[in-house]
């Protein structure tokens, strides 16, 4: 099985994905060093929300659009998120660095976390581990799909291990 | 000084002449705009705050064959600054942001905004990404052209006087009908 960051945007060119907006965070440096190789848009965010709103516009204009952001970032942007991305039905694929869990050595992380878990549960957003489906091939793609078949943003949560090679 | 739904009808006009796409901050630039007269081009934003610069800039990106027109408020654009920092390091060739000032929040019965404190000539000549910044001219129409450059107009209007027309649409009614349009 070959990494996340090797697979990134081979995974990424085979979804179609149009444009990508994204603030940077450790786990998602890589994959965004490697958005340069390819034709994709990529738009460097200064907030997070702003991310949504780019992503929205590319969505209602017919792309295949997605987001990267820390948890952190996204609870900065729920009211955005909630009366934007969800509130006109938008079928983006949303990769959230989901730092701090049990395995993450920053302490200060934990927090974000623990809130962006509570967010999860009690909004019930549709949301894929990629730790616990990353066997099942091309995650992105499959995101779309439920994404535009369901009508609404699909969470992918990078929530990795220790041992993956792109934990930091 | 000019009413906003007055102004918002000059560049609704000019946008119709253009074939540009428009993006309608939420409150009083979207309602105000709908009275205009609707248009399946008119993307109106309806909920998030401060979002229209982003959006529209998504949108520019998207279709850089087409020229793009934000109409932003001034309390709206004061919660999303960062939205120029963004615009200005990609510098589409086809984005116009459009900015009614009337210094209040307009759905609230007139409380004051802060962007009261802001230049926005200033604000904006700190961004060299700006090909341009204009003062709206009822006299003299701006045109938008998807090669026009990253620009900005700015309209100084009178808080409005009445209250606008209920907004007819749902979020996802706006999103089938703008995304039909835009891909057709």
């Amino acid at each position: 099985m070959s990494s996340l960051t090797d697979m990134f945007l081979p995974y990424c060119e085979a979804a179609g994905v149009g444009l990508v907006t994204s603030v940077p965070d450790g786990y998602l440096a890589p994959l965004i060093d490697n958005l340069a190789k390819s034709d994709i848009r990529h738009v460097s965010a200064a907030r997070e929300e702003e991310c949504f709103g780019i992503a929205s516009g590319a969505a209602m204009s017919g792309k295949r659009a997605m987001v990267m952001i820390q948890n952190s970032g996204f609870l900065n942007s729920i009211g955005c998120f909630a009366t934007l991305c969800m509130n006109y039905k938008l079928p983006l694929v949303i990769i959230v660095a989901h730092r701090g869990n049990f395995f993450d050595r920053n302490g200060y992380d934990t927090e974000k976390f623990r809130y962006f878990e509570s967010f999860l549960k009690h909004t019930e957003c549709f949301t894929l581990s990629w730790y616990a489906y990353k066997q099942e091939g091309n995650l992105i793609t499959k995101a779309f799909e439920h994404a535009e078949a369901a009508r609404e943003p699909v969470i992918l949560s990078l929530d990795f291990s220790p041992t993956d090679d792109i934990a930091c | 000084m000019l009413e906003q739904i007055d102004a918002i009808a000059i560049l609704a006009k000019a946008a119709q002449q253009s074939g540009a796409l428009v993006v309608s901050e939420i409150g009083s630039q979207t309602t105000w705009l709908h009275e205009t007269g609707d248009h399946d081009s008119y993307l109106y934003l309806s909920g998030p705050m401060g979002q229209a610069p982003s959006v529209a800039l998504g949108v520019a990106l998207a279709h850089p064959d087409k020229p793009v027109l934000a109409i932003c408020g001034d309390g709206a654009l004061a919660m999303n600054f960062s939205a120029l920092v963004t615009a200005a390091n990609e510098a589409p060739q086809n984005l116009t942001l459009a900015l009614m000032d009337n210094g209040v929040y307009d759905f609230t019965g007139k409380v004051p905004s802060p962007s009261a404190a802001v230049d926005w000539e200033k604000l904006i000549s700190g961004f060299p990404a700006f090909t341009d910044y204009s003062v709206l001219d009822a006299a003299n129409p701006p045109g938008f052209s998807a090669t026009g450059g990253l620009r900005f107009i700015y309209a100084k209007v009178k808080p409005a006087s009445r209250k606008p027309a209920k907004f007819p649409f749902t979020a996802p009614e706006i999103y089938a009908r703008f995304q039909k349009y835009v891909t057709k």
